[in-house]
Protein backbone atom coordinates (compact mmCIF):
# COMPACT_ATOMS: atom_id res chain seq x y z
CA UNK A 1 0.00 0.00 0.00
CA UNK A 2 1.52 3.37 -0.92
CA UNK A 3 -0.89 5.83 0.40
CA UNK A 4 -2.18 6.47 3.85
CA UNK A 5 -6.08 6.68 2.15
CA UNK A 6 -5.33 3.29 1.03
CA UNK A 7 -4.01 1.89 4.62
CA UNK A 8 -7.33 3.60 5.98
CA UNK A 9 -9.57 2.20 2.94
CA UNK A 10 -8.00 -1.24 3.56
CA UNK A 11 -8.60 -1.46 7.56
CA UNK A 12 -11.82 0.06 7.12
CA UNK A 13 -12.74 -2.19 4.47
CA UNK A 14 -11.76 -5.55 6.47
CA UNK A 15 -14.02 -3.70 9.58
CA UNK A 16 -16.95 -3.43 7.06
CA UNK A 17 -16.76 -7.08 5.93
CA UNK A 18 -17.38 -8.29 9.74
CA UNK A 19 -13.25 -8.53 11.02
CA UNK A 20 -13.22 -7.58 14.27
CA UNK A 21 -10.87 -4.90 15.62
CA UNK A 22 -8.93 -7.36 17.25
CA UNK A 23 -8.06 -9.25 14.41
CA UNK A 24 -7.82 -6.32 11.97
CA UNK A 25 -4.94 -5.27 14.48
CA UNK A 26 -3.37 -8.80 14.41
CA UNK A 27 -2.90 -8.54 10.78
CA UNK A 28 -1.23 -5.37 10.22
CA UNK A 29 1.79 -5.48 10.32
CA UNK A 30 3.77 -3.25 13.04
CA UNK A 31 7.11 -2.76 14.31
CA UNK A 32 7.44 -4.49 18.01
CA UNK A 33 7.82 -0.86 19.09
CA UNK A 34 4.61 0.42 17.33
CA UNK A 35 2.94 -2.80 18.43
CA UNK A 36 3.45 -1.57 22.15
CA UNK A 37 2.12 1.96 21.50
CA UNK A 38 -0.73 0.86 19.62
CA UNK A 39 -1.28 -1.59 22.46
CA UNK A 40 -1.44 1.30 24.87
CA UNK A 41 -3.55 3.48 23.06
CA UNK A 42 -6.20 0.59 22.59
CA UNK A 43 -6.30 0.24 26.24
CA UNK A 44 -6.75 3.71 26.75
CA UNK A 45 -9.41 3.82 23.88
CA UNK A 46 -11.14 1.04 26.40
CA UNK A 47 -10.70 3.58 29.73
CA UNK A 48 -11.96 6.17 27.57
CA UNK A 49 -15.51 4.01 26.91
CA UNK A 50 -15.40 2.56 30.65
CA UNK A 51 -14.65 6.14 31.87
CA UNK A 52 -17.62 8.08 30.08
CA UNK A 53 -20.00 5.14 31.00
CA UNK A 54 -19.40 5.48 34.82
CA UNK A 55 -19.91 9.41 34.12
CA UNK A 56 -23.20 8.81 32.50
CA UNK A 57 -24.38 6.62 35.21
CA UNK A 58 -23.05 9.12 37.97
CA UNK A 59 -25.08 11.66 36.22
CA UNK A 60 -28.33 9.50 35.76
CA UNK A 61 -27.54 9.36 39.59
CA UNK A 62 -27.95 12.82 40.27
CA UNK A 63 -24.05 13.39 40.47
CA UNK A 64 -22.66 16.42 38.69
CA UNK A 65 -19.38 16.09 36.81
CA UNK A 66 -17.52 17.86 39.71
CA UNK A 67 -18.70 15.03 42.33
CA UNK A 68 -17.53 12.55 39.97
CA UNK A 69 -14.35 13.36 39.23
CA UNK A 70 -13.87 13.68 42.66
CA UNK A 71 -14.80 10.65 43.27
CA UNK A 72 -12.70 8.91 41.07
CA UNK A 73 -10.12 11.06 42.42
CA UNK A 74 -10.82 9.83 45.80
CA UNK A 75 -10.66 6.02 44.28
CA UNK A 76 -7.38 6.70 42.16
CA UNK A 77 -5.73 8.50 45.33
CA UNK A 78 -6.75 5.77 47.99
CA UNK A 79 -4.72 5.47 50.61
CA UNK A 80 -2.20 7.40 49.03
CA UNK A 81 -0.26 10.29 51.36
CA UNK A 82 -1.65 13.84 51.66
CA UNK A 83 1.70 14.53 49.54
CA UNK A 84 1.47 12.51 47.07
CA UNK A 85 -2.24 13.28 46.55
CA UNK A 86 -1.18 17.05 46.17
CA UNK A 87 2.05 16.29 43.61
CA UNK A 88 -1.43 14.55 41.76
CA UNK A 89 -3.75 17.56 41.45
CA UNK A 90 -0.58 20.04 40.53
CA UNK A 91 0.64 17.72 37.75
CA UNK A 92 -2.70 17.71 36.09
CA UNK A 93 -3.03 21.41 36.60
CA UNK A 94 0.25 22.03 35.09
CA UNK A 95 -0.69 19.78 32.08
CA UNK A 96 -4.04 21.73 31.83
CA UNK A 97 -2.51 24.90 31.87
CA UNK A 98 0.46 24.21 29.75
CA UNK A 99 -2.19 22.96 27.39
CA UNK A 100 -4.19 25.76 27.07
CA UNK A 101 -0.90 27.81 26.58
CA UNK A 102 0.32 25.81 23.89
CA UNK A 103 -2.75 24.88 21.76
CA UNK B 1 3.08 24.73 44.00
CA UNK B 2 -0.47 26.14 42.75
CA UNK B 3 -2.27 23.96 45.72
CA UNK B 4 -1.14 23.33 48.95
CA UNK B 5 -2.62 20.57 50.45
CA UNK B 6 -5.54 18.04 48.48
CA UNK B 7 -7.59 18.16 51.38
CA UNK B 8 -8.28 21.79 51.54
CA UNK B 9 -7.74 22.34 47.98
CA UNK B 10 -9.04 19.32 46.08
CA UNK B 11 -12.62 21.42 45.39
CA UNK B 12 -10.25 24.99 44.60
CA UNK B 13 -8.44 21.99 42.17
CA UNK B 14 -11.60 20.94 40.84
CA UNK B 15 -13.43 24.11 40.04
CA UNK B 16 -10.17 25.19 38.17
CA UNK B 17 -10.48 21.52 36.30
CA UNK B 18 -13.57 22.09 35.07
CA UNK B 19 -13.04 25.59 33.93
CA UNK B 20 -9.66 24.36 32.16
CA UNK B 21 -11.88 21.31 30.30
CA UNK B 22 -14.77 23.48 29.19
CA UNK B 23 -12.45 26.42 27.93
CA UNK B 24 -10.10 23.46 26.17
CA UNK B 25 -13.01 22.08 24.20
CA UNK B 26 -14.62 25.46 23.69
CA UNK B 27 -11.16 26.65 21.83
CA UNK B 28 -11.21 23.17 19.72
CA UNK B 29 -14.77 23.94 18.63
CA UNK B 30 -14.06 26.95 17.75
CA UNK B 31 -11.03 25.87 15.62
CA UNK B 32 -12.11 23.12 13.84
CA UNK B 33 -15.03 25.24 12.52
CA UNK B 34 -12.99 26.13 9.94
CA UNK B 35 -13.06 23.23 8.09
CA UNK B 36 -15.06 23.06 4.73
CA UNK B 37 -16.42 20.20 3.24
CA UNK B 38 -15.92 21.43 -0.44
CA UNK B 39 -12.43 21.21 0.53
CA UNK B 40 -12.74 17.44 1.35
CA UNK B 41 -13.22 14.84 -1.18
CA UNK B 42 -15.46 12.28 -1.46
CA UNK B 43 -13.29 9.18 -2.36
CA UNK B 44 -15.97 6.33 -1.06
CA UNK B 45 -18.61 5.82 1.59
CA UNK B 46 -17.56 3.02 4.53
CA UNK B 47 -20.73 1.76 6.31
CA UNK B 48 -18.59 1.24 9.51
CA UNK B 49 -18.34 5.47 10.05
CA UNK B 50 -22.31 5.69 9.01
CA UNK B 51 -23.24 3.22 11.59
CA UNK B 52 -20.57 5.01 14.01
CA UNK B 53 -21.90 8.28 13.46
CA UNK B 54 -25.52 6.92 14.04
CA UNK B 55 -24.97 5.43 16.77
CA UNK B 56 -25.81 6.84 20.47
CA UNK B 57 -23.08 9.10 22.09
CA UNK B 58 -22.09 6.84 24.48
CA UNK B 59 -22.30 3.35 23.06
CA UNK B 60 -19.49 0.86 23.43
CA UNK B 61 -19.19 -0.14 20.04
CA UNK B 62 -17.73 3.13 18.44
CA UNK B 63 -14.68 1.80 19.83
CA UNK B 64 -13.83 -0.86 17.29
CA UNK B 65 -13.76 2.09 14.14
CA UNK B 66 -11.43 3.91 16.78
CA UNK B 67 -9.41 1.30 17.16
CA UNK B 68 -9.39 0.84 13.74
CA UNK B 69 -8.56 4.51 12.90
CA UNK B 70 -5.51 4.74 15.63
CA UNK B 71 -4.03 1.62 13.12
CA UNK B 72 -4.33 3.07 10.54
CA UNK B 73 -2.53 6.08 11.62
CA UNK B 74 -0.06 3.99 13.59
CA UNK B 75 0.91 2.00 10.70
CA UNK B 76 0.69 4.92 8.43
CA UNK B 77 3.10 6.48 10.33
CA UNK B 78 5.66 3.55 10.39
CA UNK B 79 5.69 3.14 6.68
CA UNK B 80 6.38 7.10 6.85
CA UNK B 81 2.62 7.81 4.97
CA UNK B 82 0.92 9.73 7.35
CA UNK B 83 0.29 13.27 5.93
CA UNK B 84 0.29 14.77 9.22
CA UNK B 85 2.23 14.97 12.33
CA UNK B 86 1.38 11.64 14.92
CA UNK B 87 1.97 12.44 18.61
CA UNK B 88 4.27 10.02 20.41
CA UNK B 89 2.72 9.03 23.23
CA UNK B 90 -0.13 6.56 23.25
CA UNK B 91 -1.51 9.12 25.35
CA UNK B 92 -1.67 11.78 23.03
CA UNK B 93 -2.87 9.14 20.10
CA UNK B 94 -5.74 8.05 21.77
CA UNK B 95 -7.17 11.58 22.52
CA UNK B 96 -6.43 12.44 19.15
CA UNK B 97 -8.53 9.41 17.79
CA UNK B 98 -11.54 9.92 20.61
CA UNK B 99 -11.65 13.11 20.76
CA UNK B 100 -11.61 13.31 16.67
CA UNK B 101 -14.38 10.90 16.08
CA UNK B 102 -16.53 12.29 18.89
CA UNK B 103 -16.37 15.59 17.62
CA UNK B 104 -18.05 13.97 14.34
CA UNK B 105 -20.43 11.70 15.90
CA UNK B 106 -21.73 15.10 17.93
CA UNK B 107 -21.51 17.24 15.55
CA UNK B 108 -23.95 14.84 12.56
CA UNK B 109 -25.94 14.09 15.83
CA UNK B 110 -26.60 17.86 16.58
CA UNK B 111 -26.96 18.82 12.96
CA UNK B 112 -29.75 15.85 12.46
CA UNK B 113 -31.43 17.21 15.54
CA UNK B 114 -31.00 14.04 17.72
CA UNK B 115 -29.37 16.09 20.34
CA UNK B 116 -29.71 19.91 21.11
CA UNK B 117 -26.48 22.22 20.94
CA UNK B 118 -26.39 22.33 24.61
CA UNK B 119 -26.35 19.02 24.65
CA UNK B 120 -23.29 18.96 21.98
CA UNK B 121 -21.04 21.19 24.30
CA UNK B 122 -21.85 19.03 27.51
CA UNK B 123 -21.08 15.65 25.21
CA UNK B 124 -17.70 17.15 24.06
CA UNK B 125 -16.93 18.04 28.23
CA UNK B 126 -17.94 14.82 29.57
CA UNK B 127 -15.85 13.17 27.04
CA UNK B 128 -12.89 15.11 27.59
CA UNK B 129 -13.41 14.90 31.65
CA UNK B 130 -13.83 11.03 31.08
CA UNK B 131 -10.58 11.36 28.98
CA UNK B 132 -8.65 13.05 31.38
CA UNK B 133 -9.71 10.53 34.57
CA UNK B 134 -8.60 7.53 32.57
CA UNK B 135 -5.08 8.89 31.52
CA UNK B 136 -4.36 9.87 35.25
CA UNK B 137 -5.51 6.30 36.31
CA UNK B 138 -3.38 5.15 33.40
CA UNK B 139 -0.63 7.43 34.93
CA UNK B 140 -0.80 6.50 38.68
CA UNK B 141 0.26 2.81 39.03
CA UNK B 142 -0.53 0.74 42.09
CA UNK B 143 2.31 0.49 44.40
CA UNK B 144 4.48 2.76 43.05
CA UNK B 145 5.01 6.18 44.89
CA UNK B 146 3.42 9.40 42.98
CA UNK B 147 6.38 11.60 42.21
CA UNK B 148 6.27 14.86 40.31
CA UNK B 149 9.31 14.19 37.84
CA UNK B 150 7.01 10.71 36.79
CA UNK B 151 3.83 12.39 35.47
CA UNK B 152 6.19 14.86 33.60
CA UNK B 153 4.67 12.68 30.84
CA UNK B 154 1.22 13.08 31.93
CA UNK B 155 -1.15 13.66 28.78
CA UNK B 156 -4.93 14.75 29.30
CA UNK B 157 -8.19 15.00 27.55
CA UNK B 158 -7.62 17.94 24.65
CA UNK B 159 -5.57 17.06 21.77
CA UNK B 160 -3.86 20.45 19.56
CA UNK B 161 -6.53 21.69 17.10
CA UNK B 162 -3.34 21.74 14.84
CA UNK B 163 -3.41 17.74 15.06
CA UNK B 164 -6.79 17.41 15.26
CA UNK B 165 -8.17 18.95 11.99
CA UNK B 166 -6.32 17.35 9.18
CA UNK B 167 -6.63 13.89 11.40
CA UNK B 168 -11.06 14.77 11.36
CA UNK B 169 -10.29 15.23 7.29
CA UNK B 170 -9.81 11.65 6.38
CA UNK B 171 -12.86 10.46 8.19
CA UNK B 172 -14.73 12.76 6.11
CA UNK B 173 -13.39 11.26 2.88
CA UNK B 174 -15.57 8.33 3.40
CA UNK B 175 -18.78 8.85 3.83
CA UNK B 176 -21.60 9.88 1.80
CA UNK B 177 -21.68 13.75 0.53
CA UNK B 178 -25.01 14.31 2.02
CA UNK B 179 -23.52 13.17 5.45
CA UNK B 180 -20.25 15.06 4.90
CA UNK B 181 -22.38 18.17 4.78
CA UNK B 182 -23.86 17.17 7.76
CA UNK B 183 -20.79 16.69 9.99
CA UNK B 184 -19.25 19.76 8.36
CA UNK B 185 -22.43 21.92 9.11
CA UNK B 186 -22.83 20.60 12.93
CA UNK B 187 -19.06 21.50 13.28
CA UNK B 188 -19.33 25.10 12.31
CA UNK B 189 -22.65 25.30 14.64
CA UNK B 190 -20.97 23.82 17.64
CA UNK B 191 -17.99 26.29 16.52
CA UNK B 192 -20.75 29.39 16.54
CA UNK B 193 -21.73 28.27 19.17
CA UNK B 194 -18.04 28.34 21.08
CA UNK B 195 -17.44 31.40 19.60
CA UNK B 196 -20.27 32.96 21.79
CA UNK B 197 -19.35 31.16 24.39
CA UNK B 198 -15.98 32.71 24.57
CA UNK B 199 -16.98 35.63 24.00
CA UNK B 200 -19.15 35.97 26.79
CA UNK B 201 -16.47 34.34 29.08
CA UNK B 202 -13.74 36.49 27.11
CA UNK B 203 -12.37 38.52 30.62
CA UNK B 204 -12.09 34.83 31.72
CA UNK B 205 -10.49 33.43 28.64
CA UNK B 206 -7.88 36.28 28.95
CA UNK B 207 -7.12 35.31 32.81
CA UNK B 208 -6.42 32.00 31.74
CA UNK B 209 -4.98 32.66 28.74
CA UNK B 210 -3.39 35.49 26.71
CA UNK B 211 -1.97 33.14 24.23
CA UNK B 212 -5.65 31.56 23.05
CA UNK B 213 -6.96 35.03 23.61
CA UNK B 214 -4.59 36.12 20.79
CA UNK B 215 -5.12 33.35 18.63
CA UNK B 216 -8.62 33.62 18.77
CA UNK B 217 -8.24 37.78 17.91
CA UNK B 218 -9.25 36.60 14.35
CA UNK B 219 -12.56 35.05 15.05
CA UNK B 220 -13.69 38.10 16.59
CA UNK B 221 -12.74 40.86 14.34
Amino acid sequence: MKTFNEILESLLGKLDNGNTAENIIKETQLSDENKKLLEKVNKLLDAFEEKAASLQAAKEDGDSNRKWMYKQLERITEGRSEEEKTILINAMSKVESDNLEKH
Amino acid sequence: MKYENYSEDINKFLLDSEDNIKLMTTVGSLLLGDIKEEEIPHIKEFKCIKEFLEQPLNSPEGVALKKVFAAAVVYANEKGLLPFRLPESAEEVANLVDDGLTRLKVAYQQNIGRIDIYEAADALVDRAEARAIACVEMAVEVGVPILAEKLETLCLSNPKTALLTPFVRPVLTYVAEPVKKCVCEGIRCVAEVAKSTIRETIDFVKEKSPVIVKKLASFFS
